[in-house]
C-alpha cells in the first residue's frame, strides 16, 4: 500500500529551497527564461512568494526603526507598525490589481497570480540591497552617503528592471506593448486610488452627515 | 484568506483616513508647548506669566488707551502710540510725559491724531508714523517737532501715501512700511529722499496660473484679482542694523525675514532646514469658531542676543526664536483671563530681566509678563552662548532640560558642545535623543575612528594568521595523502 498524503520532510525542504534560494538566483541570471519558466513550467510558487512579501513588509518595518540614527528619516518613537506594513502591502496589490486589469482591457495573458509572483521576484535583489543598506547605515556617517543612496538606487534599478522583463514575458507583449502596459497601469493606479479616496470621503461624509441626523433627534426628542 | 484580506484592506483603509484626518497642534491658554523632530508637539512648561496688567486708570493723567497702535522701549521709557497721544512712561509704568498736542512747523497747535509706528533713536528723537495725515512727525527729546515729513521727494506712488510702520538706522536713514506700497519698504534719507525700495518681495506664480493668464480675454482679466507682492507687517531694528520683518501673508514660505543691508532676506534656516513660522502644522478643518490656518504674523521684537519673538494673530501666541531660527519658547493664547489676549497688537521685550510687553487694542491694556525660570534658564544660556561662555551657557540649558526633559534646544546645545569639548560617546546620546544627524554623525565618525584604532591591528593580524595557518594545514594535508609537497614543488 501506498501512502497517499503522507507528509515527506525531505521534500518539502527540497521544494523550499528551489524556491526561495534556488529560483531567485536563477531569476536573476536569466531573467527572461526564468519569468517564462513561472508560466509554462509552473516553477515559482505562491507560498514562497508570500513568505517574501512578509519578508518585504518586515524589512520596511527594520528600515523604519533599526536603521542607524545618522540616516533614520522618520523618529520611530512615532512609528505605527501596522500602517508601515499595511503600506508595502497596500503597494503590491495595487499594483498587481492595476496591471491585472489593463491586461485583461489589453489580452495579455498573464493571470493574477502570475502577476503577483512577478512583482515579488522582481523585488527579490532589492530585498537584499535595502537589508545591506540597514547594515551599512550603521557603520557609515553622512560623508559617505553616497554609498547608501547608490545602494537603494541600485535596488529600484534592479526592481524595475526585473518587473518589466517580468511583466513582458509573463503577458507574452513585445517591448513597445510592454512599456505601453506599464504606463496604461500608472494610469489604472492613479484611477484606483482616486477611487478609494473618494469613498473614503464618501463615508467619512456619510458618518458625518448621520452623526447630525443623531444629534437632531437627540436635541429633538429627549 | 478573506478574513486576513479583509484586515489588511481595513488597514489600509485606515490608513487613508489618517491622512485625511487633519493634523493640529493646539494648546490652551498660555500652554508652552515645543516641537520639532517630526513627532507631535510636546508640552512644555509655562514660559511666561504675567505680572501686572495695566489699563489705563493705572497710569496717571491717561483718560483711556483707545487704538493702541505700538509701543516702542528704549533703555528708560516705554513710549505707547494710542488714538490722540503717545504716552511716555518709565519702566515702571510712572507717566514721564503724554504727547498728545505740538506746534506746527507754521507755529500752530496741531494734535496728534492716530499715531501707528513709533520709533526713538539712541538720542532720544522720536519719530511718529501718521497714516490718516500722511506724514511723519519727528520731535526731539523734549517733544518739540523738528520735522514734518510728507511723501519722500521722488516717490512716486499711485496710492495715498500712508505710513504706518518705522524704524531708523544709525545714519538717521528711515525704513519706512506704508500701507498699499506693494514694492517694499521704503528707503528714505535724513532729509526725506526717496532712496530706493528696500527688501522687496516677489511674487511667484505657477505656470498653471501664467497658462490661464495667457489664454484669458482682457475682460476676464479685469475681473481677476490682481497678483500682489505681500506686503510686510511689521519690523524692527537691532542694534547692528539689520531689520527683521514679519509679513502677514500665509502663502509665502518665509514669513519672519532678516534683512542685511542690501535688502536680502538671510534669516537662517533651522538644521531641519525648516524657516521659522509660527505654528508649522496647523488644522485645516473648517469648523464654524475654530481657529484655523497657518499663524498670521503682525508684530516682531528682536532683543541683543539675537533672540526675536513674533505675535500670531491667528490663535493670538507669541512665539520666542533664537537666532538659530529653534523655538525656544510661545506664550499667550486667545482669551479673557489675564495673559490671554482678545486682540494683541504690539509686544516688545522691557528691559534687563528680559519682560515681555504686549498691548491689547481690544481689552485696551498693557500686560507686562515675566518670564518662569524654565525660561530664565533658556533667555539665559542663549545669552551666555551669544556671550562666548559656552561652559555656563550649558550649565543654564542642563537646568532647563531639568525642568523639562522633551526641552529640545536644549538637548541640542548639551549635544553640541559636548561634541566640541571631545565627547563623542555622550554626544552621541543626546543627539540621537533628537535625531540631529549632523552633529550626530561627525561624532560617530570619531567614535568609529576609534573602534577601528582599536581593534584593527588585531583584524588584520589574525587575518594574516588565518591566511598563514590555511596554507600551513593545506600543505601539510597534501604532504600527508600525496608525499613530499615540497619535492613536487
Amino acid at each position: 500500500m501506498q501512502k497517499v498524503s503522507s507528509f515527506d520532510l525531505k521534500k518539502w525542504w527540497d521544494g523550499v529551497v528551489e524556491e526561495v534560494i534556488r529560483f531567485p538566483l536563477y531569476m536573476m541570471g536569466k531573467p527572461f527564461k526564468a519569468f517564462s519558466d513561472i508560466k509554462y513550467e509552473g516553477r515559482g510558487s505562491v507560498p514562497a512568494c508570500v513568505f517574501f512579501m512578509v519578508m518585504l513588509m518586515l524589512l520596511s518595518v527594520l528600515r523604519q526603526s533599526y536603521t542607524g540614527t545618522v540616516f533614520i528619516e522618520t523618529d520611530p518613537r512615532y512609528m505605527n507598525i501596522w500602517t508601515v506594513m499595511a503600506g508595502v502591502l497596500a503597494q503590491t496589490i495595487l499594483l498587481v490589481v492595476a496591471n491585472w486589469s489593463v491586461s485583461v482591457l489589453t489580452n495579455g495573458s498573464g493571470s493574477a497570480k502570475e502577476i503577483f509572483m512577478v512583482a515579488i521576484y522582481a523585488q527579490y535583489p532589492y530585498m537584499w540591497l535595502s537589508a545591506l543598506y540597514l547594515a551599512l547605515s550603521h557603520v557609515l556617517s553622512l560623508n559617505e552617503q553616497a554609498l547608501l543612496s547608490f545602494c537603494l538606487a541600485l535596488g529600484v534599478v534592479c526592481m524595475l528592471f526585473y518587473g518589466f522583463i517580468g511583466l513582458v514575458s509573463v503577458h507574452g507583449f513585445g517591448f513597445f506593448q510592454g512599456i505601453a502596459s506599464v504606463v496604461l497601469t500608472l494610469i489604472a493606479l492613479l484611477i484606483i486610488i482616486f477611487i478609494i479616496l473618494l469613498l473614503v470621503m464618501m463615508v467619512s461624509e456619510l458618518g458625518a452627515f448621520l452623526g447630525t441626523v443623531w444629534d437632531e433627534i437627540v436635541l429633538h426628542y429627549f | 484568506m478573506r478574513e486576513n484580506m479583509k484586515k489588511c484592506l481595513l488597514y489600509v483603509l485606515a490608513g487613508l483616513m489618517m491622512l485625511a484626518t487633519p493634523f493640529t497642534v493646539s494648546a490652551e491658554g498660555t500652554a508652552n508647548y515645543g516641537f520639532g523632530c517630526g513627532g507631535p508637539y510636546r508640552k512644555a512648561p509655562v514660559a511666561y506669566e504675567v505680572e501686572k496688567v495695566y489699563h489705563a486708570s493705572d497710569l496717571e493723567g491717561v483718560e483711556n488707551l483707545n487704538e493702541l497702535e505700538s509701543m516702542f522701549v528704549t533703555d528708560d521709557s516705554i513710549y505707547v502710540a494710542t488714538l490722540n497721544a503717545v504716552l511716555v512712561l518709565d519702566h515702571d509704568f510712572n507717566v514721564k510725559h503724554i504727547l498728545s498736542e505740538y506746534k506746527d512747523e507754521n507755529g500752530n497747535d496741531a494734535k496728534i491724531n492716530g499715531p501707528q509706528g513709533i520709533f526713538v533713536t539712541e538720542e532720544g528723537t522720536l519719530y511718529i508714523c501718521e497714516p490718516n495725515s500722511s506724514h511723519v512727525l519727528i520731535f526731539d527729546k523734549n517733544y518739540q517737532l523738528l520735522r514734518n515729513y510728507g511723501v519722500p521727494a521722488g516717490l512716486d506712488i499711485a496710492v495715498v501715501y500712508k505710513p504706518s510702520q518705522i524704524v531708523v538706522d544709525s545714519l538717521n536713514r528711515m525704513y519706512i512700511i506704508a500701507s498699499g506700497v506693494y514694492e517694499g519698504i521704503l528707503e528714505v534719507n535724513a532729509d526725506n529722499k526717496f532712496q530706493r525700495y528696500f527688501g522687496s518681495t516677489t511674487v511667484s506664480i505657477s505656470p498653471l496660473e501664467v497658462f490661464f493668464r495667457m489664454i484669458a480675454t482682457e475682460a476676464q482679466l479685469s475681473k481677476q484679482a490682481l497678483i500682489l507682492p505681500t506686503e510686510y507687517s511689521s519690523m524692527t531694528i537691532n542694534k547692528k542694523g539689520f531689520i527683521y520683518t514679519t509679513i502677514r501673508s500665509s502663502e509665502v514660505e518665509n514669513p519672519i525675514r532678516l534683512l542685511n543691508v542690501n535688502g536680502k532676506d538671510i534669516m537662517p534656516e533651522d538644521w531641519q532646514e525648516n524657516h521659522p513660522m509660527g505654528d508649522w502644522a496647523y488644522s485645516i478643518s473648517q469648523k464654524a469658531n475654530s481657529e484655523t490656518g497657518p499663524s498670521n504674523l503682525s508684530y516682531i521684537d528682536c532683543n541683543e542676543y539675537g533672540m526675536y519673538m513674533v505675535l500670531d494673530r491667528t490663535r493670538n501666541r507669541i512665539f520666542t526664536y533664537d537666532s538659530a531660527s529653534n523655538v525656544l519658547f510661545v506664550f499667550g493664547g486667545s482669551g479673557d483671563k489675564d495673559g490671554c489676549f482678545r486682540n494683541p497688537v504690539s509686544i516688545r521685550w522691557l528691559g534687563e530681566n528680559n519682560r515681555v510687553l504686549i498691548a491689547d487694542k481690544l481689552a485696551q491694556s498693557i500686560t507686562v509678563m515675566k518670564p518662569t525660570n524654565y525660561a530664565n534658564a533658556i533667555i539665559d544660556a542663549v545669552r551666555l552662548e551669544t556671550e562666548g561662555d559656552r561652559q555656563g551657557a550649558v550649565v543654564r540649558w542642563q537646568e532647563a532640560l531639568n525642568m523639562n526633559s522633551n526641552c529640545y534646544v536644549a538637548i541640542d546645545a548639551i549635544g553640541r558642545e559636548l561634541y566640541w569639548e571631545g565627547q563623542y560617546e555622550e554626544s552621541q546620546e543626546l543627539l540621537g535623543q533628537i535625531y540631529r544627524s549632523d552633529y550626530y554623525s561627525m561624532a560617530f565618525e570619531k567614535t568609529r575612528e576609534k573602534v577601528i584604532r582599536a581593534y584593527a591591528p588585531a583584524a588584520v593580524v589574525g587575518l594574516v594568521v588565518l591566511i598563514v595557518a590555511v596554507k600551513v594545514i593545506r600543505r601539510v594535508r597534501r604532504s600527508r595523502k600525496g608525499g613530499n609537497a615540497y619535492a613536487k614543488g
